[in-house]
């Protein structure tokens, strides 16, 4: 069994207890939620924190699942498994429910939670290894270093964001709201993504994503992803389609590149264009456990079939 | 008596495993849980580089780490070589560390002893080594040509191999040089070849590839060494079975063998992959050896894909001749083993690749070439079924090949080649017991190969495997034996060296005494897995565990079972043949009202037999008519030339699979995989079951899931996220069939259960696929992506 490293462990009770631990520690802390990306990055050396905060415990609306008006707020601490099994989620927000349903296992879903889940870490086949493993190659762009060992001469990291909620999200114009040391602020869950895998997310580590707000507004959608296997996996490639009365709406690939692809519609006419963009956008990487080719080639083929038994 | 039609009490019945409390309540001691006081933990620091000279090692500042209590290097173990199958004419290539140069990724170049695993961890990160980097070579037919980087210089053996320590006549070891990186060789021949072919009106040759994949037993590799003073070592590991580990343990640490003691763990699964040494086994003996205290290493499951053989990787170019009658004439095969660095059991993989498809098809001209080779990657063997699985993938795949050319239905054309019972192979082995053809039938019946072949459904297919298999071998330690011991209470315990990892083998044996001595069940107390208290024993290897062993337990039953009828006979004074066992009683067979309990036995045994409580003992060899002995033998089996005895039974099985494919995404869904499997009378039934079960699953994983990838010599899937083992959501229904025929060598009936089915599987599977979408894959495994490129290749050529 890999062992952990050492690391101080603090486990706050409330948000204000949360908030000032983080400002003291200035970006040198992680949270850990659920833990399920977390604990292993911290086994294979990933992650080196200085301090583990154990969010789980803190008290208040994180784990809830709640009607606001014309909206629903999602507590960042909610286990994924609780959104499986929410009839305001599966009424509402078809695409999540089956995203949430199709992540990991139904163990994994137990203990992750939907904030861990959006802020998983970008993926490489040659990043996520061990620190022995990784000695046979030079330090690449997302370990600090200055070569990427995927594509030679790269000067972006491509990593690969593989969460499975956030496409739904999404394609739902879900956002979130983050709390640190100087206030609460809301916004798009679009936004968080910055598009380079060595920092996938503009929160910075006094940021605590709090709750993710959805839109109630009557969409029709659904989530399919491909795995290699049924259940565990990563997605090859997922896909995320919400789309409304009016055949407005928006499609999202997910494990697309360091971000995953958002490409909006007004109508259905448009969203039939979409997986050809899809085919031609999606960078061909050989950073995942599927040649780039078929990658590519799987996100049209999903999104077509997603549309099919969506939007006709 | 009729064919397996006895009525047994034990016998062909699923009783619950008498181990089966202790495991699911979490009591049954496995090697991770052993701690002994004062135990320390170790550590092995791996290679960076595939191929690179150590030019030094400085290891000062992790002496200096407070709680280190020992740093080794491979200068510290000396030359000391040990091999899994080491020959006189391939002697054993590998030391525990590497010395003065490592040859792959993750090869051990020091080990630490420590108070933690944590303090270990960190004192290796302070071990300094100069590696001077070598060119390394990966592919091996790279490695075969000229001015290809040599891995090994001249290996000059310094300890005998176990052949020569049981007096075979022949050359004592000699030096090998590996010219070519070529590690070994097999050329075997039967029949006339280039006859075979002319009298062929079809001929068939192909290049089929199958990569290595991973035993991936759940149980992390784990070793225990307690070593005393006075030259005892006793060790706790993850294995199946003792002689080899301690014939290894006691050559490398120079103590007799008897001092080896190798204690009874449970094992949590082993799949043909933990039956040789492990430098890790030795250097945790090592480490206890001069720190004189015990020591416990853990590999993580990297270092696991890291540095212990995965699966044999072979090229196979496959030549076959069939007449316009679909009959087999010829067949020319060639066989690359890319060994790894280093030579292990190549040398009996390439003769079993032969050996096992032998028993299947009467192929009269068959020439089978074959070649170790060094390549710069961690080395391979034996992984249930050893050569079978690749040969059974290229056979098969060849012959689907070969009847779509020619017309051929798939079925017919296999059992028109098919051996019959009662043949004798060329090797002089014979078929006593043969129900391939009914396993065949079987199979057809449950998955409606007649119906389904009439009309095909578009990316629907089906597809044949078969396989075959030994039932134990003339291998080290060649026998096993058996010991029953009757206790006053009435019970009897039974001594087997046999190790329980995980396949109700100590509940089969007990089926075995209580069947003897017809009596009940909990009547037997099993004793295995312990090299001291147990008797000489074969292993759970060479499929020889119910065959040899269980043979032996039978004997030791009917040994004992003989002194208890002639004590029940002087104690009631009646005649031995009127004496039955029922029940529990030695009784009268014309008076039921005269009978002595076990119990009574035992204590007419102390009290009036000159204090005999009974014993009974049993043995049984591999292959009888095989041995050496100071300069005598007689048909030795030969590794590089296939001649003479090699096996008494042959297990046999065959499966049928229905797919369905993904025309766009190429996925494979499997609606149905029937698996048919001979082994002789089963001896529990549901642990047969669950052995058929186990294999098609992991058939399933090689044949569209598992490889082991490498980048320049690293394993780039060395975990259970990368490394595709397949899950229960993966598997489809599986029928498990038992075809009882009666193997009458066999203990009731029996013979080998454990291997035959995964390589019948993954052909099964394979031909499936590649039935269904009408396009031949000639590799392992046929993954999502290979199948849709196969596809669109079709495609693009229609257009």
């Amino acid at each position: 069994m890999s062992l952990l490293p050492e690391f101080e462990y603090r486990r706050p009770e409330t948000l204000e207890e949360l908030l000032v631990i983080l400002g003291d520690y200035k970006g040198k802390a992680v949270l850990l939620a659920g833990g399920t990306d977390l604990i292993p990055r911290l086994k294979l050396g990933l992650k080196q924190p200085g301090l583990v905060v154990d969010i789980k415990g803190m008290a208040g609306d994180f784990r809830s699942i709640l009607p606001d008006g014309k909206r629903v707020k999602i507590g960042s601490l909610t286990p994924i498994y609780e959104i499986t099994r929410s009839t305001l989620i599966s009424s509402n927000f078809p695409t999540l429910h089956k995203a949430a349903l199709s992540t990991a296992s139904e163990i994994v879903q137990y203990r992750g939670t939907i904030g861990g889940n959006i802020l998983q870490d970008t993926r490489c086949t040659h990043y996520n290894k061990s620190e022995n493993w990784r000695k046979a190659f030079e330090p690449c762009l997302k370990m600090g270093g200055e070569t990427c060992n995927v594509i030679k001469g790269a000067k972006k990291c491509l990593s690969v964001y593989c969460g499975d909620l956030a496409p739904a999200l999404l394609s739902l114009d879900a956002s979130v709201v983050v709390v640190n040391p100087d206030g609460e602020r809301e916004l798009p869950l679009s936004d968080i993504f910055t598009g380079d895998g060595r920092k996938p997310f503009v929160l910075g580590g006094t940021d605590f994503l709090k709750e993710i707000i959805l839109p109630i507004h009557k969409m029709n959608g659904d989530y399919k992803k491909f795995r290699l296997r049924e259940s565990i996996d990563y997605p090859v490639v997922s896909i995320a389609l919400s789309v409304d009365e009016m055949g407005k709406g928006s499609l999202v690939i997910g494990s697309y590149g360091p971000r995953p692809g958002k490409y909006k519609f007004s109508s259905l006419d448009e969203l039939d264009k979409i997986p050809q963009s899809v085919y031609e956008d999606m960078k061909p990487i050989d950073n995942m456990p599927m040649p780039p080719d078929y990658r590519k080639h799987l996100a049209k083929i999903f999104a077509e079939r997603l549309i099919g038994n969506v939007a006709h | 008596m009729t064919k397996g039609t006895e009525d047994f009490k034990h016998i062909r019945k699923s009783p619950v495993r008498i181990d089966g409390e202790m495991i699911v309540t979490g009591r049954a001691k496995y090697t991770v849980d052993i701690d002994l006081p004062g135990m320390l933990y170790a550590k092995i620091l791996g290679s960076p580089y595939a191929h690179a000279r150590i030019k030094g090692i400085g290891i000062e500042k992790a002496r200096m780490l407070k709680g280190v209590k020992a740093v080794i290097t491979g200068k510290d173990i000396g030359y000391r070589r040990f091999s899994f199958i080491d020959t006189p004419a391939y002697p054993a290539d590998q030391t525990p560390l590497a010395i003065d140069k490592v040859r792959f990724m993750g090869e051990g170049v020091a080990a630490v002893a420590a108070t933690t695993e944590e303090i270990a961890s960190k004192a290796l990160d302070l071990i300094d080594v100069e590696y001077e980097e070598l060119p390394a070579v990966f592919d091996p037919e790279e490695a075969m040509g000229e001015g290809a980087p040599k891995i090994h210089d001249r290996i000059e053996p310094n300890t005998t191999t176990a052949w020569e320590d049981f007096g075979i006549p022949r050359a004592k070891s000699r030096p090998y040089d590996a010219i070519h990186n070529i590690s070994n060789r097999v050329f075997i021949e039967n029949g006339d070849i280039e006859k075979g072919f002319a009298e062929a009106d079809y001929v068939k040759e192909d290049r089929f590839v199958v990569p290595s994949t991973a035993h991936a037993a759940l149980e992390p590799h784990a070793a225990v060494a307690d070593y005393q003073p006075t030259g005892k070592l006793d060790v706790w590991l993850s294995h199946m079975g003792y002689e080899h580990k301690r014939f290894w343990l006691a050559k490398l640490l120079d103590i007799p063998i008897s001092n080896v003691r190798v204690r009874k763990t449970y094992v949590g699964g082993a799949f043909g992959g933990k039956i040789s040494l492990f430098a890790y086994e030795f250097i945790t003996a090592f480490l206890s050896k001069i720190t004189l205290r015990p020591v416990k290493t853990i590999l993580t499951r990297e270092e696991v894909f890291f540095t212990c053989p995965p699966a044999r990787r072979m090229i196979i170019d496959l030549k076959t001749g069939v007449k316009r009658d679909g009959r087999i004439t010829a067949q020319h095969v060639k066989i690359i083993d890319d060994v790894g660095a280093y030579r292990r059991s190549s040398p009996t993989a390439l003769y079993l690749a032969h050996v096992f498809r032998n028993p299947i098809y009467d192929t009269p001209n068959i020439r089978h070439e074959g070649y170790g080779v060094y390549t710069n990657k961690v080395f391979t063997t034996a992984k249930r079924g050893h050569g079978l699985q690749q040969m059974a993938f290229a056979v098969e795949s060849q012959l689907d090949m070969i009847c779509d050319e020619l017309g051929f239905d798939r079925l017919e054309m296999r059992l028109k080649n098919l051996r019959k019972e009662g043949d004798t192979l060329p090797n002089g082995d014979k078929l006593w017991s043969y129900a391939l053809p009914e396993c065949l039938k079987a199979a057809a019946k449950a998955i409606g190969w007649k119906e389904k072949s009439k009309d095909k459904i578009p990316f629907r297919g089906l597809g044949i495997g078969t396989a075959s298999m030994f039932s134990g071998a003339h291998n080290y330690p060649f026998a096993s034996a058996a010991l029953t011991r009757l206790n006053h209470d009435g019970r009897v315990i039974l001594y087997t060296g046999q190790t329980e990892f995980g396949i109700g083998v100590d509940t089969a044996m007990a089926q075995i005494v209580a069947e003897v001595l017809q009596c009940p069940l909990d009547y037997i107390i099993v004793n295995s897995g312990d090299s001291e208290i147990n008797p000489h024993d074969i292993g759970n290897w060479l499929s020889a565990g119910m065959f040899v062993s269980g043979e032996a337990v039978r004997r030791a039953a009917l040994d004992l079972k003989k002194g208890m009828l002639r004590y029940a006979a002087k104690g009631l004074d009646i005649p031995e043949d009127d004496l039955e066992l029922r029940d529990g009683w030695i009784i009268s067979k014309s008076d039921t009202s005269r009978k002595l309990s076990f119990s009574d036995i035992s204590r007419y045994g102390i009290q009036m037999a000159g204090g005999d409580p009974l014993v009974g003992r049993g043995f049984k060899k591999c292959v009888p008519e095989v041995y050496f002995w100071k300069g005598r033998y007689n048909k030795t089996a030969s590794l590089t030339s296939g001649k003479g005895r090699f096996t008494e039974a042959y297990g046999l099985a065959a499966a049928m699979a229905e797919v369905e494919v993904d025309r766009k995404t190429g996925k494979v869904t499997i609606l149905h995989l029937v698996v048919s499997d001979d082994c002789g009378t089963p001896i529990n039934v549901k642990s047969v079951e669950g052995q058929i079960m186990s294999q098609a699953v992991m058939g399933i994983g090689d044949a569209l899931f598992e490889e082991v990838k490498f980048e320049k010599g690293i394993v780039m899937n060395p975990n259970f996220l990368e490394y595709l083992l397949p899950t229960a959501a993966d598997i489809p229904e599986i029928d498990s069939i038992i075809v009882d025929s009666y193997e009458p060598n066999g203990p009731f009936g029996a013979k080998e259960v454990g291997e035959t089915s995964r390589a019948a599987a993954i052909t099964a599977v394979a031909n499936a696929v590649c039935h269904a979408i009408g396009q031949r894959i000639l590799s392992l495994p046929l993954t999502s992506d290979k199948v849709r490129d196969a596809i669109s290749g079709r495609e693009r050529g229609k257009s």
